[in-house]
């Protein structure tokens, strides 16, 4: 009697510690929090619009700067002769422009000339006082002084041409000068300074980095069985790895992440992975979480360190 | 869950800090079980203490989960 007393004890304790394990497990894979998350910043790659010379760096390593401060100077002389050369050019086509303009008033009069030549002498002719072929000539002329006029005010047509286009090189060399001044298009942080005063900056080459100081948000990476446990607008606590503690929502959770046992192979074809089906690991997908407004330390964060996010929601309602 | 617990440079998840946790707990419960005799009325000691152990870490981890947010 007493052996089976002994045994009924044993055996109600391992079926206690099989159903809490069951339950603490489930917790413990279930519930929607992650050890992987990080603090990401929107991060600006500048870069020059126009190549040229660095001649004045005005910013340091770590600094702040505000959205339209000047971060560096490109030696400006350059364009600063073109613009000079795009004016003169303005003159030069606006020059050419007064000339066809002289040309047409000569070519009216000659014209008007012929044409009262020609009147008198058909008056001669009718008389027959001239031979037919002067008075063949006198109507020539008066063709050739037409085809003239015509061709003087094509030419006045393609000289104003040249004065728009010889403005709008102006206004392009115009726009190379403004550009020499690099801006911040962002309020931010200047971050791993490594371009100096005197380098060569080239159109498009990437000078500084700038971290967007409105931008910081936190990236969870869930695994994908937590997912169905989160929702937009979810409250978040979150910690940092230094020990901070402060609150976000799910402000949304990414659509896609690549597939890593499918890339592409040698002619096209598929190249999957052949993978041990006993071990599944769970994917993760990045889970976006806006920190809350009223953090007072938001400027102490910094983008890319290690943070524990947990959801909590979920863990109210159970 | 609670965060991390470093020990010299390794951080410990919190499965691993409800483990830790649950062992000197475990180790008193057991000692004094063995105190009140209550062992003696036990078949298969070895089974009863190892369920024991599993029963105060599942209770340990509850809790955690519990009182954290």
């Amino acid at each position: 009697m007493k052996k089976y007393i002994a045994q009924l004890i044993t055996l109600a304790v391992v079926l206690l510690a099989l159903v809490l394990g069951w339950f603490a497990w489930e917790h413990y894979t279930r519930s929607p929090w992650t050890r992987d998350a990080r603090v990401r910043a929107d991060v600006v790659t500048l870069s020059a619009d126009v190549s040229g010379l660095i001649a004045s760096l005005r910013v340091q390593d770590n600094q702040h700067v505000s959205k339209g401060d000047l971060l560096l100077q490109i030696d400006p002389a350059r364009y600063a002769l073109a613009v000079e050369h795009a004016r003169r050019s303005v003159e030069v086509a606006q020059a050419t422009m007064g000339q066809s303009e002289a040309a047409i008033i000569a070519s009216q009069a000659q014209l008007k000339q012929r044409q009262s030549e020609e009147r008198r002498r058909r008056s001669l002719k009718q008389g027959f006082a001239i031979s037919g072929e002067e008075w063949e000539k006198s109507n020539t002329d008066v063709a050739i002084a037409q085809a003239q006029l015509l061709s003087n005010q094509a030419n006045l047509g393609l000289a104003q041409a040249n004065v728009q286009l010889a403005k709008a090189a102006l206004t392009q060399a115009e726009l190379d000068l403004q550009r020499t001044r690099v801006v911040a298009p962002v309020s931010g942080y200047v971050t791993n300074l490594l371009t100096r005063q005197g380098d060569y900056a080239s159109t498009g080459g990437a000078l500084l980095a700038l971290v967007d100081s409105d931008s910081f948000y936190v990236s969870g990476y869930f695994e994908e069985t937590k997912l169905p446990r989160i929702a937009q607008g979810n409250p978040v606590r979150i910690q940092l790895m230094s020990g901070e503690t402060f609150t976000g929502t799910v402000q949304s959770i990414a659509f896609a992440i690549t597939d890593r046992e499918n890339a592409p192979g040698s002619r096209l074809l598929a190249n999957i992975n052949p993978s041990y089906t006993w071990v599944k690991l769970a994917q993760r997908v990045p889970v976006r979480i806006q920190i809350d407004p009223a953090y007072a330390a938001k400027d102490r964060l910094r983008a890319g360190t290690t943070a524990t996010v947990t959801v909590l929601e979920q863990q109210e309602q159970r | 869950m609670p965060i991390d617990f470093e020990v010299g440079g390794v951080y410990l998840p919190p499965i691993a800090q409800a483990l830790l946790l649950a062992l000197p707990i475990f180790m008193a419960l057991g000692w004094s079980l063995r105190r009140l005799g209550v062992l003696r009325f036990v078949w298969h000691e070895a089974l009863f203490e190892g369920a024991l152990y599993v029963c105060v870490c599942a209770v340990v981890i509850l809790v955690m989960g519990a009182s954290s947010p």
